[in-house]
């Protein structure tokens, strides 16, 4: 997701709980309350619960739905502003399915980068060239309108991602190259890409969440965007628009995913998704109990957070590709010159950039790779550091002395460069620390801040020297992205159209040899870097916060999506 | 008096219709071709713009386009937003009662404070009240809303509990915002009532009214007051306009729904119509709440005639 893309500009981002790490405290308490739970199901009381509330006691699941039954209670959720539907395959907003990735699974689960664990699918194969994609599917799984799921709803959802009727969101850009679905039995499902596309599992998440074909159908899709139906352990409730979305716990759920640590139905009553757009108003609602958990908290609080026992800091680093400066190969005859471009890469102060603009909660970035991303190489942070001394060298090496202003020049040209962006308080504080960094060196960045339909004419009219770029995505197929020739109309804003490259990032692509493609991706950061094209600033690391009472959420690879069906309120 | 309503509400069509060209020619006035901003995110070919063109009618003359917008307006119909497909006029009539709910409590309660605090300090001229009062005054009309908003939610929301900070609900819901909102308006017309106040009470016809043997308070209620506020309800109208305005930023930080956040979250999602529909209400809004002012001047002043 590029960053000029999204409406807010936090809409992607989101928290990790400290499910493997987390503090041994919290961890003895959930041990704690899980046996008294126990005790209490002994005794016979979660059993009249189970038997009033009428949920089926297969022998098995028996305890896990008198534990839900004595969980119970509600979860608010403090979040940011949703897209204006609550449809998965048409959204553009982070926010809005990290609400219906409860409402509405999809076929895999991605809990860490690179690691899929079953959903709806309960297992799959790839052919080797990642062109056929085959599903076999978990039986017994119905919708919250009683229709059963099963392949033909899968190859509906699909479907509806690329009929242009549905004017897809996000989902479209992730379901790839997709050619058609194949339904070869009732719980098999085959998915056929044009051409091979290694990053469709991780891009399986909640935008290409399963939807019930009869609901979707009877409802048209405006009605549809205002009751999801899906398979979830949640199901929707309400929407007060600006307000807040209520989700109700699915009483028939005995799906769970392997990756959960129970079975049954959820443990929650209720889940209240409250949009409070302000950080330092959604963490005071933390503080204050009016919500027990929250999305990107206020980065001025999150050291007072830290320190308060009563809280927990939820802190995770996101794949994709970071905080980017892109360096416009076909730009003015500066920018053009390689040695005023590594002399940008020598010259910009990526701790500064943290420090002034993400109050140092990011992470300094030397590849355009974050960290987590598979075949992330590690080998990119040894090629260029801060030294301004370097760039200097650079720049003088290569003709460019310094002029009265302390500017340089040469042959009577100003070493002057356009950098634009769209007017955003953030994008604007960091491009006047990367011309601050820079003008130590003799280099005058012009900031040239757009509305963004102005920006964008600005830049397919290929007017600008610099462009920043931030895509958080679960594959390092991203890059094709940015480099790939075939995008120098979209967000290979560097406009960088080498042939030697182009075919590396296809080959990557087409091919499930994880090693292959870690080897191609290593390759290619640091061809991109040593023609620098690229200048990292940062990676993103996102923010959560929660109160102590609350356990077992757990966050997804994207570092965004948090899955609710484990989470107890202890009262 | 009906007349006078009928040549006033004559007046503002011009008006309506003015402001149904300006919500218009936003789109065109907009830095930037408007099939990007309709298109979305994916770059495309010049015919693929031009297909979109076609289809949203942006290719004919504008006249012809304004005709069709027009017609449009009148039959109720402000168009689907782009992205959730929804009739504009929904999602505006969902959110709106909010807003009026917020924007007629602060309205209230501004005046209310504004006439107390001008009042008080017009009959204390000169003393510790009168400064304390126009202290509050000036607090009330330099503190920009976003902070008053958050020094309210920190101290009774966070601090005390008393209050919850977030949502639309009851009454408790509504306290703080409203608050917050109302500072500004409060402050502005407490001055303008303590002048106003000044102005009139020395008057020549008060002192008569006083020798005349009629009580202070009777005085100040029937002959100062109502003399004093005229440039009251002028102000009180702008001051709505200030409110609807403020409302985008308390709507914001306290998280309700309502036409500003509406209006500002269509604004970041790039959905044309929906801008368009929540400018128009806005506008329609405001050019209706001073026909009200024009029409509650003849009520409170027999001298105002019409024609």
């Amino acid at each position: 997701m590029a960053q000029d893309r999204q409406g807010s500009p936090a809409s992607r981002s989101g928290g990790a709980p400290q499910a493997e790490g987390g503090s041994g405290g919290r961890a003895d308490v959930s041990r704690l309350s899980r046996r008294r739970l126990l005790a209490a199901a002994a005794l016979g009381a979660g059993a009249a619960v189970v038997a009033r509330a009428g949920v089926p006691l297969p022998g098995v699941c028996g305890l896990g739905v008198a534990e839900a039954a004595a969980a119970g209670g509600t979860l608010t959720v403090g979040g940011l502003d949703l897209d204006d539907t609550l449809d998965p395959q048409v959204t553009n907003f982070d926010s809005t399915i990290r609400i219906l990735l409860n409402v509405c699974e999809p076929l895999v689960w991605e809990p860490a980068p690179g690691r899929f664990v079953p959903a709806l699918a309960e297992s799959w194969s790839i052919s080797p060239d990642a062109k056929v994609y085959t599903f076999k599917l978990r039986h017994g799984v119905r919708f919250h309108d009683g229709t059963p799921f099963n392949a033909d709803a899968v190859k509906f959802t699909m479907d509806r991602v690329v009929a242009p009727e549905t004017k897809a969101g996000q989902s479209h850009d992730q379901l790839g190259p997709y050619d058609h679905t194949e339904v070869v039995d009732d719980a098999t499902v085959r998915i056929v890409m044009k051409e091979g596309y290694a990053p469709l599992l991780t891009n399986l998440n909640g935008y290409l969440g399963i939807v019930s074909p009869s609901a979707a159908k009877k409802m048209g899709l405006a009605d549809f965007a205002r009751h999801p139906v899906g398979t979830g352990p949640f199901m929707f409730k309400e929407w007060v628009a600006k307000d807040h979305v209520t989700l109700v716990r699915n009483p028939d759920y005995a799906w769970p995913s392997a990756l959960f640590k129970h079975k049954g139905p959820a443990y929650l009553d209720q889940l209240v998704f409250k949009i409070i757009p302000d950080a330092s108003v959604r963490t005071g609602t933390l503080k204050s109990g009016e919500t027990q958990y929250i999305n990107d908290a206020d980065p001025l609080e999150i050291a007072a957070l830290r320190a308060d026992k009563r809280f927990t800091v939820i802190e995770r680093a996101q794949p994709g590709s970071g905080w980017v400066l892109l360096l416009n190969v076909t730009g003015s005859p500066q920018i053009r010159d390689i040695a005023v471009r590594r002399a940008i890469e020598w010259g910009v102060d990526r701790e500064g950039v943290n420090k002034t603009v993400f109050n140092g909660l990011m992470k300094p970035a030397w590849s355009p790779l974050m960290r987590p991303t598979l075949g992330y190489d590690p080998a990119t942070e040894k090629m260029y550091r801060y030294d301004p001394a370097r760039a200097k060298q650079a720049l003088d090496e290569a003709g460019w002395r310094p002029g009265a202003d302390g500017i340089r020049e040469k042959g009577g040209q100003k070493l002057s460069l356009n950098f634009l962006i769209i007017g955003r308080t953030r994008d604007k504080a960091m491009a006047e620390s990367v011309q601050a960094s820079l003008r130590d060196v003799g280099i005058d960045i012009q900031i040239n801040a757009l509305e963004r339909a102005a920006f964008r004419s600005l830049v397919s009219q290929n007017k600008y020297d610099i462009n920043f770029m931030w895509f958080s995505y679960g594959d390092p197929d991203v890059l094709r992205t940015l480099f790939h020739s075939s995008n120098v109309n979209a967000f290979n804003r560097a406009r960088y159209q080498v042939p030697q490259v182009d075919r590396m990032l296809e080959d990557a692509a087409a091919t499930i040899d994880r090693a292959k493609r870690v080897a191609l991706y290593r390759q290619i950061q640091q061809r991109v870097l040593s023609d620098a094209v690229v200048v990292p600033l940062v990676d993103t690391i996102t923010y959560n916060a929660k109160r102590a009472e609350v356990s077992a959420d757990s966050i997804d690879a994207l570092a965004s999506y948090v899955w609710m069906y484990d989470v107890q309120v202890r009262r | 008096m009906l007349r006078y309503i009928g040549e006033r509400a004559l007046h503002t069509v011009p008006v309506l219709v003015g402001i149904s060209i300006i919500t218009f020619l936003m789109l065109h006035l907009v830095p930037g071709d408007p099939v990007l901003l309709f298109a979305g995110d994916k770059p495309m070919t010049e015919e693929q713009a031009a297909a979109i063109r076609h289809q949203l009618g942006l290719d004919r003359p504008l006249l012809v386009q304004y005709e069709d917008y027009a017609g449009h307006l009148l039959r109720g119909d402000l168009g689907r937003a782009l992205r959730s497909q929804r009739p504009v006029r929904d999602s505006i009539l969902e959110v709106l009662p909010a807003t009026v709910q917020l924007t007629l409590a602060a309205l209230a309660l501004a005046t209310a404070l504004g006439l107390a605090l001008g009042i008080a300090a017009a009959l204390a001229h000169r003393t510790w009240l009168d400064t304390a009062a126009m202290g509050v005054a000036i607090l009330g009309v330099s503190m920009p809303v976003f902070y008053s908003s958050l020094l309210l939610l920190l101290f009774f929301s966070f601090t005390l509990g008393w209050l919850p900070a977030t949502g639309e609900g009851g009454l408790d819901h509504l306290i703080l915002p409203a608050t917050a909102l109302a500072l500004v308006s409060s402050a502005v017309l407490a001055r303008l009532v303590r002048s106003g106040m000044l102005g009139v009470l020395r008057q020549d016809y008060i002192v008569t009214a006083r020798a005349k043997g009629l009580s202070r308070a009777l005085v100040v209620r029937r002959h100062a007051l109502r003399n004093a506020l005229i440039p009251v309800i002028t102000m009180l109208g702008l001051q709505l306009g200030a409110l609807l305005g403020g409302a985008v930023v308390t709507e914001t930080i306290f998280s309700r729904p309502g036409l500003g956040r509406l209006a500002v979250d269509a604004i970041l999602n790039r959905d044309f119509p929906l801008v368009q529909g929540t400018v128009l209400v806005a506008a329609v809004v405001y050019v209706l709440v001073n026909l009200l002012v024009d029409i509650a001047y003849a009520a409170v002043d027999p001298r105002i005639h019409y024609g």
